[in-house]
Order: structure tokens, then sequence, then C-alpha cells
């Protein structure tokens, strides 16, 4: 009768050893898990931050480039200017110069 | 046996308790991990873009500002077109004058002026053709009026017009050709023919 009850009671003592073990291998996967997962979160963030990035860089190199272009088309509009209001003014610009040179 | 049965139940159930505590300790530490990891991820990201936008916003200024470069290029290369087309037109006209009748009056300036820079008697080097304008009058009136004696030279030189005047008593010479005096003056006259022709009226 107590052989018997020794065995019941070792056999639950067994059980129980494995009941812990097992909640101890799974509360390390759980951990494990939640790590692997932390990671790819990170990285899901790095990556979708330098997209972002990415297009906002796009953007104002298109928005800069479009403005340059307004810049150099208004500078060749003045420079067309520059000229057409400056070549009635050569003859008399020259004269300067002559006037100049030839001044002792 | 009762008892027995009793002290499996306790066992039993003291296993399953501490299993359930690990279990529970466990989500709570991974929970706690992943929100630790979605806050560093916030901040990582909105680093990463408010750099992005830095660095977005000082590319634009640098497009904007070489553009800027460039069309201040481009007026100035206008500005300095007309600039050297009046210098042609000048020396078009120098050249002109070069073959006038006011030339000799010139001419004779000319030759004052470097005598007067070199001092005593001179002797003056011209091209071939003036040395038709050079007459024994022109030269006694010019040497009158300087107070020296002026030899021509019997080599011309290669020029629109003008001369070159070397010192009989050290060599020193001026250079005083029409090519020269211009590129003297360049300097000066620059800024009176930028304002004859870009300024107001």
């Amino acid at each position: 009768m107590v052989a018997e009850a020794l065995v019941e009671i070792k056999k639950a003592e067994k059980g129980a050893k494995k009941k812990i073990e097992k909640a101890r291998t799974d509360a390390e996967k759980l951990v494990e898990e939640a790590r692997s997962k932390a990671s790819e979160i990170k990285k899901k963030a790095e990556l979708d931050a330098k997209k972002k990035a990415e297009s906002l860089m796009k953007t104002a190199e298109k928005q800069g480039e479009e403005e340059a272009e307004k810049i150099v088309s208004e500078s060749e509009k003045e420079a067309g200017s520059i000229k057409k209001e400056s070549s009635g003014k050569i003859k008399a610009a020259a004269d300067a110069i002559v006037n100049g040179v030839l001044e002792v | 046996m009762a008892d027995v049965k009793k002290i499996v139940e306790k066992i039993t159930a003291e296993a399953g308790a501490e299993a359930r505590e690990i279990l529970k300790e466990a989500k709570s530490g991974a929970s706690e991990i992943i929100s630790e990891a979605e806050k560093q991820a916030e901040a990582a990201k909105a680093e990463i873009i408010e750099a992005g936008k830095r660095d977005a916003e000082r590319e634009k200024l640098r497009i904007v500002a070489n553009a800027k470069l460039r069309a201040r290029k481009i007026k100035l290369g206008a500005k300095e077109d007309i600039i050297s087309e009046a210098f042609k037109m000048a020396e078009d006209r120098l050249r002109e004058i070069g073959k006038s009748k006011e030339y000799s009056s010139v001419l004779a300036s000319l030759i004052k002026e470097a005598q007067s820079i070199v001092g005593g008697d001179v002797e003056v080097i011209v091209r071939k053709d003036d040395l038709a304008v050079l007459t024994g009058a022109y030269l006694k009136k010019l040497s009158s009026e300087t107070k020296s004696r002026i030899d021509v030279s019997p080599s011309a030189i290669d020029t629109i017009g003008g001369v070159i005047v070397k010192a009989k008593k050290d060599l020193v010479e001026v250079n005083n050709t029409i090519e020269m005096r211009m590129e003297r003056m360049k300097g000066d006259l620059r800024p009176k023919v930028a304002k004859a022709l870009f300024s107001e009226g």
C-alpha cells in the first residue's frame, strides 16, 4: 500500500516537473519570437523611412529643377533684351573707345 | 489512499500554477519587448525622415543656386558680347582713321606724347604708309614743339596706326601704336563703355 502510494506520488512529481519544463520552454520561445518580431518592426520602420526620404528627395529635385529652368529661361530673355536695348548704343560706345584711345 | 490522492492533486495543482505563472511572465516580457521596439522604430523613422527633409531642402537650394549662377553668367555673357562688339567697331573705326586726312594730326599727338615720356632726342618707327606723312616740314614742326630732334627709323611696323618712339640717350621706348593704346586703356574704357551701353536713358 505504501509502495503504491509512493509510486503514485513519484509519478505526480515527474508529471509536474515535465509541465514546468514545458512552460519554461514555451516561455523562452515566446520571448525569442518577440525579439524576432521587434527586429522586424525596427527594420521595416527604417525601410519605410528611407523610402519616404527618397521620395522627399525626388520631389525636391523636381521642384528645384523646375525653378532652375524658370530662372535660366528668364535670364535668357533678359539677355535678349539687353542685346536688343543696347544694340542702338554700340556706335556711341565705339565713339567713346575711339576718343579714349586717341586722347593724349 | 485518499491522502495520496490529495498529495497528488496538490503536486499537480502547484505545478500547474507555476507553469501558468512562467507563461504569464513570458507574455508580459514579450509584450514589453514589442512595445519598446515600436517606440524605438517610430523614433528612428522620425529621425530618418527629418534628416531626409533637410537633405532634400539642401539639394533644392543647391540646384536653384547653380541656376542663379548660370543665369548671371548668361546675362554677363550677353553684356560681354555687346562690349566686344563695341570694341570691334572701335577698332574698325580706328583702322579707317588710320587712312583718313585727320590721321596726320593724330600721329603728331601720339609722337609728342611718347617723346614727352622718354624725353630728349628720339627715333620714331611708323607704318610703311606713314613714312610719307613724316615729311621734313612735319618733323621740323614736331621738333620745334617738343624741343627735341626727331629721326625716322627706316624700318617699319605692322600696325593699325600710331608710333613706337625710342629715346636716343638710353634706347628706352614707348609703344604708342593704336593697338597697344587700346590694350593699355581697356581696363579704364570698359566701365565707360558699359555705362554707355547699359545705363537707362
